[in-house]
């Protein structure tokens, strides 16, 4: 697996001031400041990099890119481990750890590697043929044998420690890639004076320029369009940040690692940076990826990119072999073997055209370089190595062997169509690239370069950027284009079809997934011949690479089997993420406390110092019990509950909505949104009303109260309250948009509390004496505005409890004041604070319904409120609740529930039959909510059942079939106390 | 007497936190008063309001949606087409409004304490606010009294440019204490001081 160090003594763009050392697999490599883990393990001998995902046979680097298939690592250890982190765009860094993955029980010495034996057991499709049976869930028995046989790293259970963090920017023009063509887009769309953000995946500026010699022409035309970008103070250059997705709206979102700095968690600083970009103009400039060569073994480690092949030799000064074969279909790989011939390699160059451009054929002469044309690679030779290469000229009856440690290939160019694709461009085929191009780009959107099939990628990105600029409205003017590259490089494109190996030895045409060109055949033999088709049967194109190198090869080759060109073939539409994310990236600050925000009533701080158990509510966190009650909530209820129906107790009601709707025409306009009447309702009063949704399905409950001529004080539901809020508004700004009428969400502005009980009138008086509290004063359902210090406080005198009971609402920032207060003044009534849980079961035992019942299936009738719906007048939902259906007198509707089996309990949920009923399916209705009453002192609850109150008196069953569990329960009035509601008019 | 109590209460003894490099670079807050009042106009009777209103504004209703009118002593912000939002005096302030508009042309209601005004000051301002709000805080684009109603870790909330360096955020005050977590969590990496501006 390694070999003699390849690092040459000089060259590349490494620091050779700044050495690094890395752990891989416990030992402790030496890299430089500039490499990549790729390199810097090419650097240090490694060669074998892990095993292929099903057969387990070695390989090596294939590309020096984001192209990447084979060379996966793991990460990091404990909660930082990271799987499947591409060597290739990992930047080296001090102290970086990783290790391969996919061996057992090593890399090295992998017992897996069985399976290349039995390869022609595991052809496309397999495991759909063979482990579909005998039995109809097989399936799940072995597919856990089958992921640990296959696939890539495992990731931890352990808490990441690493923060993450998200955010937004925004520009004029944005522009992908720092090649050429996005150097010289981002050059003239600055220099235009328009707001420029530059994007590179790489830690360095210059794309392919890289791969050339770093002191050569190609390396001072990089420098100077970065001198240039850099200069302009209104392009922002983003380095190690990769464009992962383009969306509607030239919006893309952008991920930033920072794992070169070493982040310390603890000092806040974030290992990656989710950025949404949202621009004026986009210009692609993705540039093209490398097309692998179809031979046999193609996959040993030491078979590579020809373009990999001289990134590793100009930038890292890596020398991978001495004896290297070059096989190409294009004149890219050209340049390949001149430098390394140039660095001192013996290299063979053998390409499969019969013509090539002179003046190419005698630089590479004239660098020593064995040029072969009219000639292509058959097979590599070799295991964990390659050892040699069996070539073949046209015509040729024999293979010619040449011995060699490295073999580059180049099966031409595939313009980077990822992005693009993700807002719908959909991928055309150009035959003169024999490859897919971006389709016709939308409004403010445009590429330039390779990316786009072009050749001359300084004028076009300048032509691009220029263009990016006017588009947004940028008048400065974008200059001239950079100087222009001399070679052309119309050639780099495949120019030929690529020849399907019939020799021995598997020849892969996706490297990552073990796709082999037998498996193409397979899937074309058996109807899978949609590209589509072809990607789900054979895995082609899945992954972490998502087919970079694979899916252009693989759509020619299904085009040729069917007699078809590519344009008919189609191409894949690529979707995001271009390179995977990380699941921590993703999270952002989304975990922990922050993982939603959190609604705290005013009175928040008291209850947590004052013993409350809080519990989720939606948004809010409100009590749920107090200590003072019980150390559970089983007990603490319950105690809860006597207090309020023997005493006096207050609850926090800050979280119920409330909308302050105000206007000459208010009434009229609750008139339109409740069931019943609310502009005949008196000052002073207020009213129960329920509105509806369009469909005559209950929307929500709540009572309203008349403060004044023009002013009514809605509450409603917590559950509902910003659906109502938006629906009022929803209604006034676009139906009744005459109505004189302002509503405003107020439940920010007013701290809420509920003072129930026999004893809350004394409670209250106690707390704001000199009030008249009397049923003179204040009867049920009357309400009051008083000011106390000065402060406006109003008074409704309303139950949810079914006892006598007071809201109290202050304004918020008193609110803990108001509470404390009336705790403390009526502390010799023995009040105290009872939580969520009671106050929701107190009005269980009353027959309130609740959002458990106003579930938006729910009808007036179905909940026993009919008698509220208005004869007289119109209102949302009234026509609609006419409907045959929700008439209906077998329709699921409220009754009440006691428990007929001592000691047994009924659940929530509990699905409801009749007593001779069979036990199975959806049954008669079922319970929405379950107590134990106090008073009655038994189990009661609420349920929907079949035809309602008809069956009064009758016994069912109540079945919880996860448990179950089979209750007998008998139907009664869902009001169980005070029918007559003496208690709450006392 | 009811005591007034800030929804940021807890948050009032938390330590000041250094970022990387020893730096705290942003000044994170409360502005203890929240005198607010929103103004709503009825259909066609802008003008009536806007004549109405001068002389207790002291100055005109503004017509933009993006950027706040400065009074003396107020700050107005044009929140919906018949909305406004208005921001400063005192607590007696919205009572005066109020009797001076027709009660067929427009009203008041009191958003008194609703809202939280968390402050956001400082050189990383910009940058910290950049990690939270999908706005564009680019000067040219979001100046000095510019304003926009946006949402916050999921919380809608008002985002003003008060200052160079200088931003408020009015948060509902029930989601303020939830606000402020996540400022002072994204604000970590910058390094932050606590600045309660009644302490």
């Amino acid at each position: 697996m390694t070999a003699g160090g390849a690092r040459l003594p000089v060259g590349g763009r490494i620091n050779r001031g700044r050495p690094l050392s890395f752990a891989f697999e416990g030992r402790q490599l030496k890299g430089y400041e500039g490499d990549t883990l790729a390199s810097a393990l090419l650097a240090s001998g490694v060669s074998l990099i892990g095993r292929s995902f099903k057969y387990h046979r070695p390989r090596g680097f294939l590309a020096s890119g984001v192209e990447e298939p084979n060379g996966l690592l793991t990460l990091g250890t404990a909660g930082r481990r990271t799987p499947n982190v591409s060597a290739t765009t990992t930047e080296l860094y001090e102290g970086l750890i990783c290790q391969r993955q996919n061996g057992w029980p090593s890399v090295e010495f992998d017992l897996m590697s069985i399976a290349g034996r039995l390869a022609s057991f595991l052809e496309a499709g397999f495991y759909y043929k063979t482990f579909m049976g005998p039995r109809r869930r097989s399936w799940m028995f072995y597919e856990p044998f089958i992921r640990r046989a296959a696939g890539l790293g495992r990731a931890t259970h352990l808490p990441d420690p690493d923060r993450y963090e998200t955010g937004h920017a925004f520009t004029d023009v944005l522009v992908i890639g720092s090649g050429p063509a996005g150097l010289a887009a981002a050059r003239a769309a600055g220099r235009s004076g328009c707001r420029v953000t530059l994007v590179e995946q790489d830690f360095l500026l210059g794309g392919n320029l890289l791969a050339a010699p770093a002191d050569g022409p190609e390396e001072a035309l990089r420098r100077s369009l970065e001198i240039d970008v850099a200069s302009l103070p209104n392009v922002e250059i983003l380095r190690r940040t990769t464009v992962v997705g383009v969306y509607d709206g030239l919006t893309a979102v952008l991920v930033e690692r920072r794992d070169h700095l070493c982040p310390d968690p603890d000092e806040g600083e974030p290992r990656e940076i989710v950025i949404t970009l949202r621009a004026r103009a986009i210009v692609h400039a993705e540039g093209a990826m490398e097309r692998p060569l179809l031979f046999g073994d193609n996959d040993r480690p030491g078979v590579m990119l020809a373009s990999a092949v001289r990134t590793y030799l100009n930038r890292y000064a890596l020398m991978l072999g001495r004896q290297i074969v070059i096989a190409t279909n294009n004149d890219s790989a050209w340049a390949t073997a001149i430098d390394l011939a140039t660095a001192g390699a013996r290299v063979t160059l053998a390409d499969e055209r019969p013509t090539v451009n002179v003046l190419l054929v005698e630089a590479a002469r004239q660098a020593g370089v064995d040029v072969l044309l009219a000639t292509h690679l058959l097979r590599a030779r070799g295991g964990r190595a390659v050892k040699g290469a069996d070539l073949r000229s046209d015509g040729g009856s024999k293979a010619q062997r040449i011995a060699c440690e490295l073999i580059g290939m180049s099966g031409g160019w595939s313009p980077t169509v990822h992005l693009t694709s993700h807002t719908g461009v959909r991928p055309v085929y150009d035959a003169g690239i024999r490859g897919t191009v971006p389709g016709p780009w939308p409004a403010g959107v445009t590429g330039a370069g390779a990316v786009a099939g072009h050749s001359d990628a300084l004028a076009d990105g300048h032509a691009a950027g220029a263009a990016a600029a006017r588009w947004v409205g940028a008048v400065g003017d974008a200059g001239a284009p950079p100087p222009a590259e001399d070679d052309t490089r119309a050639e780099w494109w495949a120019t030929r079809a690529q020849i399907r190996p019939t020799g021995q030895g598997k020849a892969f045409v996706d490297f990552q997934n073990d796709v082999t060109t037998d498996d193409v055949v397979l899937a074309h033999e058996e109807g899978y011949e949609s590209l589509e088709h072809l990607k789900r049967y054979t895995t082609l194109g899945m992954g972490t690479d998502q087919g970079k190198t694979s899916n252009v090869v693989a759509a020619q080759m299904m085009s040729e089997l069917r007699g078809i060109d590519l344009t008919s073939a189609g191409a894949t539409t690529y979707r995001p993420p271009y390179t995977p994310v990380s699941l921590g990236a993703l999270a952002g600050r989304h975990i922990g406390t922050h993982f939603r925000p959190t609604r705290r009533t005013p009175m928040h701080d008291w209850h947590l110092a004052n013993g409350a158990t809080m519990i989720e509510a939606g948004p809010w966190v409100r009590p749920w019990f107090y200590a003072w009650a019980g150390a559970d909530a089983e007990t603490a209820y319950v105690a809860e509950m006597t207090l309020v129906r023997t005493g006096v107790g207050i609850s926090d009601i800050s979280s119920l909505g409330k909308i302050d709707v105000r206007g000459p025409d208010a009434g009229e306009f609750l008139d339109r949104v409740y069931t019943n009447d609310f502009a005949n309702l008196p000052v002073g009063k207020g009213r129960y009303g329920v509105m509806l949704n369009d469909d005559g399905t209950v929307l929500d409950d709540g009572t309203t109260a008349r403060f004044s001529e023009s002013t009514y004080f809605m509450t409603t539901t917590t559950a509902q309250a910003a659906e109502v809020i938006s629906r009022l508004e929803f209604l006034l700004q676009t139906a009744w948009t005459r109505l004189r009428v302002q509503v405003v969400s107020v439940t920010d502005r007013w701290a809420g509390m509920s003072v129930a009980g026999p004893r809350s009138r004394e409670a209250l008086t106690l707390a704001l004496p000199g009030l008249d509290l009397s049923n003179e004063a204040l009867p049920h359902m009357g309400v009051r505005e008083h000011h106390v210090d000065g402060i406006p406080v109003r008074l409704l005198r309303l139950s949810f409890s079914g006892e006598l009971a007071f809201e109290v609402y202050v304004p918020a920032d008193r609110g803990t004041a108001m509470w404390e207060r009336l705790l403390e003044c009526g502390s010799s009534l023995g009040i105290r604070p009872y939580g969520l849980e009671a106050l929701a079961s107190l009005r269980i035992e009353k027959g309130h319904v609740a959002g458990l019942e106003l579930d938006r299936r729910t009808t007036l009738d179905d909940l026993a409120l009919g008698k509220l719906a208005s004869r007289k007048k119109a209102f949302v939902g009234r026509e609609l609740r006419a409907r045959e259906e929700l008439r209906a007198a077998d329709r699921w509707s409220l009754v009440g529930l006691e428990c007929l089996d001592p000691g047994a309990r009924l659940r929530g949920g509990a699905i409801l039959f009749a007593k001779d009923d069979p036990i199975e399916g959806h049954g008669r209705g079922y319970i929405t909510s379950v107590t134990w009453s106090t008073v009655l002192q038994k189990t009661i609850a609420l349920a929907l059942y079949s035809g309602g109150l008809q069956y009064e008196g009758q016994e069912i069953l109540c079945a919880y079939p996860l448990r179950n569990e089979q209750v007998r329960a008998r139907i009664v009035s869902p009001i169980f106390i005070d029918p007559s509601g003496e208690r709450m008019r006392a | 007497m009811l005591e007034s109590r800030s929804s940021l209460e807890g948050y009032r003894s938390q330590p000041c936190i250094q970022g990387a490099g020893g730096r705290r670079a942003v000044r994170l807050g409360e502005v203890a008063d929240c005198h607010l009042v929103q103004l709503g106009v009825y259909p066609g009777c802008a003008a009536r309001v806007a004549a109405e209103v001068l002389p207790v504004l002291g100055g005109r209703l503004p017509e933009s949606s993006m950027l706040a009118a400065a009074t003396a002593g107020h700050l107005i912000m044009r929140i919906a087409p018949d909305q406004y939002w208005i921001l400063g005096g005192d607590s007696g302030f919205g009572a005066r409004l109020h009797s001076a508009i027709s009660a067929d042309a427009g009203c008041v209601t009191s958003l008194e304490g609703a809202r939280t005004r968390l402050l956001v000051e400082g050189r990383a301002a910009r940058t910290l606010l950049g990690r939270l709000v999908a706005i564009d805080l680019e000067p040219t684009v979001f100046p000095v009294g510019g304003f926009a109603q946006t949402g916050i870790h999921h919380v809608g909330a008002l985002l003003l440019r008060a200052g160079e360096d200088r931003y408020e955020i009015l948060a509902p005050r029930t989601f303020a204490a939830s606000t402020w977590e996540v400022l002072l969590d994204a604000a970590r990496s910058f390094g932050y001081e606590i600045v309660f501006s009644d302490t």
